[in-house]
């Protein structure tokens, strides 16, 4: 099916290229009108609907983004960004004309076309094609930059994921495109910059949704880092966001009482593995396996011990075990309070005591050099006195990382602290508390 | 003219030696060569005195020249070597009764003499006056090889613990690894006098010299794992309770050494080692072993371990081994191979999901959701057969054996039985030997290909495997006649009967004795041979069949009986009157005695000795050859 999707989109593309080139009664555009009718034909036979969706610069069709026909298709995703369409759906029932005149449609120069471009096709005599835009916030990177974009964006996703989580334990259908492009829309916009993020204001209302993006962030830099195709990274962050579903099994709206919230809050940590396995099952064909065997090994030792509520005991996938890792530095580095923090090398030292127990010994060596022991954008003091923040990790020297003085009277300076052995960071600096005072100069 | 002397001194020194294990002391067979050679000596030692001999495993030393020229001389070199002495001095004025007393404490055996520790224990020093001996240095004959370094390092084992000596207990622990070598499978499971020593001296150890007692401790359970002749079934609780006190490190220790240093170590070593511990350790020791590994970093130096333990541990060649110490090792592989690149691995993936919904079965208590995750697991029966995933099959069989009746009539559950069951008929058709047949059997209710295509396999293609066979008795219990119609067809084969013959033998299921004897009766003698050895490994035997046929079968089939019969002592005795207690009137029967005496020295039946006696003091001429022959099997059997 793949292939045939990929026909339709190159032959759609040579369509359009060939308006541009033909008028419309030229014969040789009328090739491949009639070829791009024919692949599309070959689908439509088979099921209801084909729809394929534009993000950014990826295209996709149901299940499956295709990075690698973005280069080849650049033509066909400017054309359709130029006219505001993200998202193009073909109807079983489609005549031939009707494609034609979707291709003449598209041919039309964008400040001619009406805003509403569903209610132009529909005028065009076009019924067995739509146009609509994919629900996702979408914005460039050089936009995300600043705090306030940074914070509205953060905002936006966690309304999208506790729509999708709330959906999921309803039971309801999930859009699995939205979701992979809200995904993918993560990689862009958030990879690289999960310091900056914990640093946002938080409400406490959204606590497990702020821990699931986070841990979906974490999880996608990791493994994007260390090797990983764009496809998997992408599979990887949409387990990662459902980890701790099983957690929200139980709606605060579904308990009567506060002691009943007790007592089922410490039971659902306790139980939350499986629960969260169980709703996810129920969406394996859309979410394929990974997201149920996540959520329930996230916690799962390296060394299987305390696996006694196992009656099968067995090692936690690679993936499971990488969100484990996550997982447990999220949860260390989120400040549960304004003036709550936990210094960056502490959590070092707490996690690396694991090593080779609770977490596979690689993967925490690779968090780490990836990572750092002091992260990008952590304020630190050095042995010096100045301050400065971290630009840079030093993968064969974690504990030495690239940073920016920033408190210098003679300005701003870069130093590698891995090339200088007579300077180290001494401790970092709570951005909320002593480090506040510089945040304005990060 | 002394060479004569000493040459003919050590033939009636070899004369003596043999009459001492034949006759009583009293005997005057005895009390005559003891008296030729007393005056052989005499003479001699009035050229040579004292007259020292000195002996090594090949020749005499005898006034500072070596005598190995003739098979005499080997004999007594071996004889003396053997029994640890190291010389002997004769001095003259020697009693004809020190002579004799020594020279009847001579002719005991090797390991008699050994056991006792040694010459000098049951010969103490002031009981010779003119006869000095020398034993060898039992702490050097250590430093020696082979197996006569095991009774050696036993009687010392022995003697160590007994007295609490610690020079002694130092010896033997410094020996500890060159003896536990030579322990073979009996000495490892049922030597119970073995086994108490060594329950003392690690006893002892443990409570005072640790790092010894770990080490010794170790060595032990190398020496079990190293064992190819211990049955996959074989019960060790003996040795298994030798080293409880072991720690799991140190069980990992061993583990690992074996797997890096062991060329020989395979599925059926690592097979012996989950059994020698307790399930509850296996955890701790698959935790500690991957420890040691990473640290070490050995793995990914050594390609041919991480190889072998591939092949150990792929599916099909060991479906018995923990899962934990499998997933703890095959997890280790793949993270030498860098572990910077995170790929899905898919296959890893769908293994990781089907035991996901394997424990959210077996947690489940609501029937419905169980049979929703049986649904989802049947789903998942074609990748795990395709896997030969045995293990898990067997972890999903004991959870269904929780769960009770109630799901037994559910289809779901039908249809994973199918898929075992085919899987399984499957795999032993294809030739696949399943040490853990049994275990499946209980599963397997009926034959999808039907009874022809085993017999096809067995009759057409000569696959006898025995897990082959124990399916077809399991599945088609009434059609044994069926089965030896096409044994009888096949009858002019001798090759087949001869393999089937075998497979049966090792196969011991309920039909093997009543089939053996079936072709036993088809086949010429070598198939009868090869059935009344196969016969053998069986657990239950037909004494009557194995009586007449050593009444009344070729000497080949009268020795292959013996052996079938010498497996208790009713039996044995039984043999020994049938061979023996043949009256022999004017020597009509001699030959068949003679035959006879052949076949008990052949088979070491120490109880025909007093038939044996009896037949060297019959008279008459015609009886010549049977005394002789029956002093010869004497003579052999106490060698």
């Amino acid at each position: 099916m793949s292939e045939k999707i990929k026909s339709v989109l190159t032959d759609l593309m040579s369509a359009i290229q060939a308006g541009k080139i033909y008028t419309t009664s030229h014969p040789r555009y009328k090739d491949f009108i009639e070829k791009a009718y024919s692949s599309l034909q070959n689908i439509l036979k088979t099921q209801k609907e084909l729809a394929i969706g534009i993000l950014d610069e990826e295209i996709a069709s149901e299940n499956e983004i295709f990075f690698d026909l973005s280069q080849k298709l650049k033509p066909l995703i400017l054309y359709l960004q130029e006219r505001n369409i993200q998202r193009i759906t073909f109807y079983s029932g489609l005549r031939h004309n009707e494609l034609s005149q979707f291709i003449s449609f598209l041919l039309t120069p964008p400040s001619e076309l009406p805003a509403d471009t569903s209610g132009a096709l529909i005028r065009w005599g076009i019924r067995n094609i739509k146009t609509g835009k994919i629900k996702a916030p979408s914005s460039s990177p050089k936009e995300m930059k600043s705090p306030e974009n940074l914070s509205q964006y953060y905002e936006n996703s966690l309304y999208f994921i506790s729509r999708y989580a709330q959906s999921i334990l309803k039971g309801e259908n999930i859009d699995y495109m939205d979701l992979k492009f809200n995904t993918l829309n993560f990689i862009e916009n958030f990879v690289g910059q999960y310091h900056q993020l914990l640093n946002l204001e938080r409400k406490s209302e959204n606590e497990i949704f702020d821990h699931m993006l986070n841990v979906c962030i974490l999880t996608m830099h990791i493994s994007s880092r260390s090797g990983s195709e764009r496809e998997d990274v992408l599979e990887l962050g949409i387990a990662a966001l459902f980890h701790d579903i099983g957690k929200m099994s139980l709606p605060a709206e579904d308990l009567p009482n506060q002691s009943k919230v007790t007592r089922n809050k410490s039971q659902i940590q306790k139980n939350h593995p499986v629960l969260g396995a169980k709703v996810l099952l129920n969406y394996k064909e859309s979410l394929g396996v990974l997201p149920a065997v996540v959520a329930f090994e996230h916690h799962l030792r390296y060394d299987l011990k305390e696996s006694s509520h196992l009656s099968f005991p067995y090692p936690p996938h690679a993936v499971s075990q990488i969100v484990s890792l996550c997982n447990t530095y999220d949860h260390q580095a989120s400040p549960r309070s304004p003036r709550h923090f936990n210094p960056p090398d502490q959590i070092y030292r707490f996690m690396s005591k694991e090593k080779g127990e609770q977490f596979h010994p690689q993967l925490i060596q690779n968090f780490f050099q990836i990572i750092g022991v002091w992260p990008l954008g952590t304020l630190v003091s050095l042995s010096d006195g100045r301050t400065a923040v971290v630009r840079g990790i030093n993968e064969e020297d974690i504990f030495s990382p690239k940073v920016e003085v920033i408190s210098s009277p003679e300005g701003k300076k870069f130093i590698d602290l891995s090339q200088t052995k007579d300077i180290r960071v001494e401790r970092a600096l709570n951005p909320r508390g002593e480090g506040k005072k510089y945040t304005h100069l990060l | 003219m002394k060479e004569k002397l000493i040459q003919d001194f050590l033939q009636n020194l070899n004369l003596s030696l043999k009459n001492a294990s034949i006759y009583h002391h009293q005997h005057p067979a005895f009390k005559n060569s003891v008296q030729e050679l007393k005056n052989t000596l005499e003479h001699l030692l009035e050229q040579v005195h004292p007259l020292k001999i000195g002996f090594t495993p090949r020749a005499l030393l005898i006034e500072n020249q070596y005598w190995d020229q003739d098979n005499l001389h080997l004999r007594l070199a071996r004889f003396f070597h053997r029994r640890k002495i190291k010389n002997i001095q004769f001095h003259k004025e020697i009693t004809p009764e020190e002579l004799m007393f020594f020279i009847s404490n001579l002719s005991l055996s090797p390991q008699n003499i050994i056991q006792k520790g040694g010459l000098r224990n049951i010969i103490p020093s002031d009981q010779l006056t003119h006869i000095r001996f020398e034993d060898l240095d039992y702490s050097q004959l250590l430093k020696g090889e082979g197996k006569e370094v095991k009774d050696i390092w036993s009687y010392l084992l022995k003697e160590a613990v007994e007295k609490e000596d610690a020079q002694k207990i130092g010896e033997v622990t410094q020996s500890f690894q060159k003896a536990a070598k030579e322990l073979n499978s009996e000495d490892l499971l049922n030597n119970s006098e073995l086994h108490q020593n060594l329950s003392k001296l690690f006893h002892h150890l443990n409570h005072n010299q640790k790092e010894t007692f770990r080490k010794c401790g170790k060595e032990l359970v190398k020496a079990a794992v190293r064992n190819k002749d211990i049955s996959p079934d074989a019960n060790l609780d003996n040795l298994k309770s030798l080293i409880s006190d072991l720690n799991p490190e140190d069980l990992a220790a061993t583990l690992k050494e074996e797997i890096l240093d062991d060329p020989e170590f395979d599925s059926f070593s690592f097979t012996l080692f989950s059994k020698l511990s307790d399930k509850e350790k296996h955890h701790h020791i698959a935790s500690s072993l991957k420890d040691m590994f990473l640290k070490s970093n050995s793995l990914q130096s050594h390609p041919q371990a991480q190889e072998k333990i591939k092949q150990t541990l792929s599916r099909s060649s060991s479906p018995v081994i923990s899962e934990i110490y499998r997933d703890t090792l095959l997890n280790l592989i793949e993270g030498t191979s860098g572990g910077q690149e995170l790929s899905l691995n898919l296959s890893f993936l769908s293994r990781n999901y089907r035991y996901l919904l394997l424990n959210l079965f077996d947690n489940e208590k609501e029937r419905d959701e169980q049979i929703s995750f049986l649904e989802r697991i049947s789903e998942e029966m074609e990748e795990i057969t395709k896997e030969k995933d045995l293990q898990y099959l067997k972890s999903l069989i004991d959870s269904l054996n929780q769960k009770g009746k109630e799901l037994l009539s559910d289809p779901v559950l039908l249809n994973i039985n199918n898929y075992v069951s085919n899987l399984i008929e499957d795999l032993v058709l294809d030739g696949e030997s399943l040490p853990d047949l049994d275990y499946f059997l209980g599963f397997l209710k009926e034959s999808r290909v039907g009874m022809d295509a085993y017999l096809e396999k067995i009759f057409s293609q000569n696959n006898m495997n025995p897990s082959l066979l124990r399916l077809f008795f399991k599945l088609f219990p009434g059609y044994i006649s069926t089965f030896k119609e096409r044994i009888r067809d096949k009858s002019e084969d001798y090759s087949f009967l001869s393999q089937m013959a075998q497979s049966l033998g090792e196969l011991d299921f309920s039909v093997s004795l009543e089939l053996l004897k079936f072709i036993f009766h088809l086949g010429d003698h070598s198939v009868k041979i090869k059935t009344l050895r196969a016969m053998k490994e069986l657990s239950t035997y037909d004494e009557n069949f194995l009586l007449y046929n050593l009444k009344k079968g070729s000497f080949g089939l009268k020795k292959e009986a013996l052996k079938n019969l010498k497996r208790s002592e009713i039996t044995k005795h039984k043999a020994v009157e049938t061979l023996f207690s043949i009256p022999s009137p004017l020597g009509f029967h001699n030959k068949e005695l003679i035959e006879n005496i052949e076949i008990a020295q052949a088979s070491g039946l120490k109880e025909s000795r007093t038939y044996l006696v009896s037949f060297t003091q019959k008279k008459f001429f015609w009886n010549k050859k049977l005394r002789k022959q029956a002093l010869q099997a004497l003579y052999n059997l106490n060698e």
